[in-house]
């Protein structure tokens, strides 16, 4: 079915973040790790219309799932894009799915991860090279 | 209690729903999921999400919810409009587009009602769809009022296996000879094919294990010597969980799909044609 | 391929002390499997036994077909593929993969076998040390052929390829299926385009990969070296229409390895060049010099999809070369270890490379003392080289086609003596080279000129190809 989806060139990936090639972002804030997924991601899904996120104190690796993102077109897996523990999530967006689809890096986080180590961030792609492998 | 139905713009089927409960005089409230019903719709998801079938293609509309009962696809949705309960078992959410509606069952429900659900069949056929049907071969009364009003456009039988163990796959006693009646009507559908799923069975033993190549051999052979005709359209898959009745079935260690070419060799002897259907 | 009308057949060159001399076993052209010794003595006719290839076994037997699906419902389809004893009985065959009713024809189980197949002990089907393949069990892959539809590739009715694998006993026990995979073989959208249109059709449908050759990686440093897209058990084979070589993963069915269909997006590639419409990739197996190289007859010729060019006006067979290559090359760094092109043959190139030219069928074969076996098939004629490409046995087929006027050969294998125990021993009767500058015909005059006279002022001649194409060092700068 034809989807109002953007080109890659319409799409925004902000410099000062890190990305996982599995379409989460990543942002260091006071030595913890703010996440969410990616412009792409949420234009891919459509209207998002539940997303399912982890407990507070629960713990995976990086690149394992965390979650899910429901729209009525598909399901995405949410991946750690550094592994370590959830210290907070975005409850907002439980009942306000669509804020994902609104505002991806602002209103729209997911998690926040205390990790286990901080050098994984590095291991991630650019702006440039994730909107090159789009 | 208020009737909501779930739709998408442009769905033809959510349509068809629609105009049936305007027929039927039930009152309802439409929520389009791509329009001004996209919150409704969020919420109704949140609430009832494991409730809710997801195809290949995502969420199958429409969703007819009347506070309780939810049901979803347009052929569950019209047999609960009508009948509520009686035709559970003949309908479930399919998985085709456009014009093509499948998730008919033919030996699924309760032969008692099937006037009941050849009006369904009717009703859908009079809006232009196209049906797609199954059976395994129980119902062929049914079976054959369908393709004497040529309400069928495709049929698919499921010949569950050898008759020695069909009643045990199916889960009840069958009729031979109600197989085989439906054996030699489904071959006089405008499109048709046959198809056996590979599923475990159990053993006079007591033991489980998978059908065997000469079992689905003598499965060819059986439809061969019902239709004489040795070169049907004949597919052999692996089994889905969803298909085996009893949970202690769903232990045998899964079948891979390399292990179904002896399957297809086998049979070939008696069919021909057999083959092993896509996934 | 350039040659005469009138020339010798049948061994034209031998030197046994160069040579790895055995049995040769090749199809002679509509008269059966036709095994030859080093001086061209044909020891054994199978009589009308097909061979699309015909190999042999140890023990005396043979691999062929018994028939071939006639050719207005088919396309190359073999019916059959049987192992028959030195006697002439079938002692094995397989036909169960598709039943066929064509029209005014008995219905029948064919197995629509082309091009190639693999019986299990040896990857490749021809002799290796130590890898004989098994006769009297074991399993056979298959190269076969099935009609299929796939929008995806085009509207029309594709003749697809298959690979089956079936036990002793002919149960099918492992299948792959070639357009399953077409996402995976790179095609650009002008590839596609003409493909679309005209799948290289033929007249019962679109041979549109035409895969010509099939065997088994088998053992291989690459593979013991960790790299596991060259696991034994993976299969090469290569599309001539799409000048694909590929090598597939033999659980998962998915590509793990491959040039083509394009040669020129990176630096190795183009250095490896075009290969174009080529024939009988494979691997060569331990045991044998070169040993995990891909040895393959790179024809030449016309093959592949893509864009228009003053060559090829839809797209269609674009890549154009009318000359062949024989090229053994590393798949790792896809480096050209060895080769055999017309430069190595002693023909100025490229004024005179299309003496070395076969533009289909063709193969080669790498030899326990590094010589390789070349069949250049459209002239019918075979060759062996040495390691350092010298020519020490040659052969042209004497077999023209009643109703095809071509001698050529598909694909010929040369097998150790022992493998055929029936027959002693041949005696080797060097043939040496005849110098054409004084051979013959009778009736013709004999070398030399009559008169002489001497011309006053007149210069002597430049040694140089100043010619009015460039050539030679000129050509290759």
């Amino acid at each position: 079915m034809a989807e109002d989806k953007k080109n890659v060139g319409d799409l925004n990936f902000p410099a000062e973040l890190r990305y996982h090639k599995e379409h989460t972002w990543a942002k260091l804030e006071d030595g913890q790790i703010k996440v969410g997924i990616s412009d792409f991601a949420q234009d891919q899904l459509g209207d998002i219309i539940y997303i399912e996120l982890p407990q507070v104190g629960d713990a995976f690796l990086q690149g394992k799932e965390f979650g899910s993102a429901e729209s009525a077109k598909s399901v995405s897996a949410l991946f750690m894009p550094v592994g370590g523990k959830i210290v907070a999530v975005n409850s907002e967006i439980e009942d306000s799915p669509e804020l994902v689809n609104q505002d991806p890096y602002g209103a729209g986080w997911m998690i926040v991860i205390q990790p286990d180590d901080v050098k994984e961030l590095d291991g991630l792609l650019t702006n440039e090279q994730y909107s090159g492998q789009l | 209690m208020s009737n909501t139905i779930y739709s998408a713009t442009g769905c033809t089927r959510c349509k068809i729903a629609k105009r049936c409960m305007s027929e039927l005089g039930i009152a309802y409230e439409e929520q389009d999921m791509k329009a001004e019903g996209k919150e409704a719709f969020q919420k109704f998801y949140a609430a009832n999400r494991k409730a809710i079938y997801r195809g290949a293609d995502g969420v199958e509309f429409p969703i007819f919810s009347d506070g309780i009962v939810i049901r979803q696809g347009i052929g569950p949705v019209l047999a609960h409009l009508n009948y509520q309960e009686k035709l559970n078992g003949f309908f479930s959410v399919g998985s085709l587009h456009k014009e093509w509606v499948d998730g008919i069952h033919i030996s699924g429900g309760n032969p008692e009602y099937a006037e009941e659900f050849l009006n369904v069949l009717r009703y859908l056929k009079t809006n232009n769809m196209k049906l797609q049907m199954d059976t395994d071969g129980r119902n062929p009364a049914i079976l054959e009022k369908i393709l004497l009003e040529k309400l069928a456009d495709v049929v698919i039988m499921n010949i569950k296996g050898p008759g020695a163990l069909y009643g045990q796959i199916v889960g009840e006693a069958v009729d031979a000879a109600d197989i085989e009646k439906s054996m030699a009507l489904v071959i006089t559908a405008p499109a048709y094919r046959f198809r056996t799923s590979i599923v475990p069975v159990f053993r006079e033993d007591g033991s489980i294990s998978y059908l065997q190549p000469e079992e689905v051999a003598a499965t060819a052979k059986w439809l061969d010597q019902v239709t004489g005709n040795k070169k049907l359209p004949y597919f052999i898959a692996l089994a889905k969980p969803a298909e085996l009745q009893d949970e202690r079935l769903k232990l045998a260690e899964a079948m891979t799909a390399d292990m179904l070419f002896r399957y297809r060799t086998a049979a070939r002897n008696h069919q021909v044609l057999v083959d092993i259907e896509k996934a | 391929m350039t040659y005469p009308s009138v020339y010798p057949t049948g061994v034209t060159v031998y030197n046994p002390e160069k040579c790895w001399s055995g049995y040769t076993i090749y199809q002679a052209r509509e008269k059966g499997a036709l095994l030859i010794d080093m001086n061209g003595a044909e020891v054994q006719l199978w009589k009308g036994l097909h061979g699309f290839p015909n190999k042999m076994l140890p023990g005396g037997y043979v691999l062929g077909h018994s028939g071939e699906r006639n050719n207005a419902f088919g396309m190359q389809d073999q019916t059959d593929l049987i192992q028959v004893d030195f006697d002439g009985n079938i002692v094995w065959k397989f036909n169960q993969l598709e039943y066929i009713e064509d029209p005014g024809e008995e219905p029948q189980w064919m197995a629509r076998q082309h091009h190639d197949y693999q019986r299990a002990g040896n990857p490749v089907g021809y002799y290796v040390p130590g890898m004989d393949p098994q006769v009297d069990k074991g399993n056979t892959l298959i190269l076969c052929h099935k009609n299929v539809k796939n929008p995806k590739i085009s509207d029309k009715v594709l003749i697809d390829d298959v690979i089956i694998e079936t036990t002793w006993n002919g149960d099918i026990v492992w299948e792959w299926t070639c357009s399953d995979h077409f996402d995976e073989y790179g095609f650009d959208e002008a590839a596609k385009n003409i493909m679309s249109r005209d799948p290289n059709m033929r007249p019962t449908g679109g041979d549109w990969m035409h895969i010509n050759s099939m065997s088994v990686l088998g053992p291989n440093k690459w593979y013991d070296a960790g790299d596991e897209r060259f696991h034994p058990d993976n299969i090469i084979w290569d599309g001539r229409e799409t000048n694909i070589i590929a090598i597939i993963d033999k659980k998962t069915g998915k590509i793990a390895w491959k040039v083509g269909p394009y040669y020129d997006s990176s630096p190795e590639l183009k250095a490896l060049g075009w290969i174009i419409g080529q024939h009988h990739a494979h691997m060569i197996p331990r045991g044998l010099p070169g040993e995990g190289n891909i040895l393959v007859f790179d024809n030449g010729g016309w093959a592949g999809y893509g864009a228009p060019n003053p060559g090829s006006p839809t797209g269609a067979k674009n890549a154009l070369r009318d000359y062949s290559r024989v090229l053994e090359f590393d798949p790792t760094t896809l480096k050209i270890v060895w080769q055999y092109t017309p430069n190595e043959a002693g023909y100025l190139h490229p004024v005179d490379s299309n003496r070395f030219y076969s533009p289909f069928i063709s193969g080669a074969q790498r030899l326990p003392n590094g010589n390789t076996l070349i069949t250049e098939g459209s002239g019918g004629r075979v060759i062996e080289v040495t390691a350092k490409h010298e020519l020490v046995w040659e052969y042209i087929s004497p077999y023209w086609g009643e109703k095809l006027n071509l001698n050529m050969v598909y694909r010929a294998y040369r097998l150790p003596y022992e493998w055929v125990p029936q027959l002693p021993t041949p005696t080797e009767v060097p043939v040496k080279r005849v110098n054409v500058k004084t051979f013959r015909m009778p009736g013709a005059a004999p070398a030399g000129h009559l008169r002489e006279t001497t011309v006053a002022g007149v210069r002597g001649y430049q040694g140089d190809t100043a010619l009015c194409v460039a050539a030679g060092e000129e050509a290759s700068e």
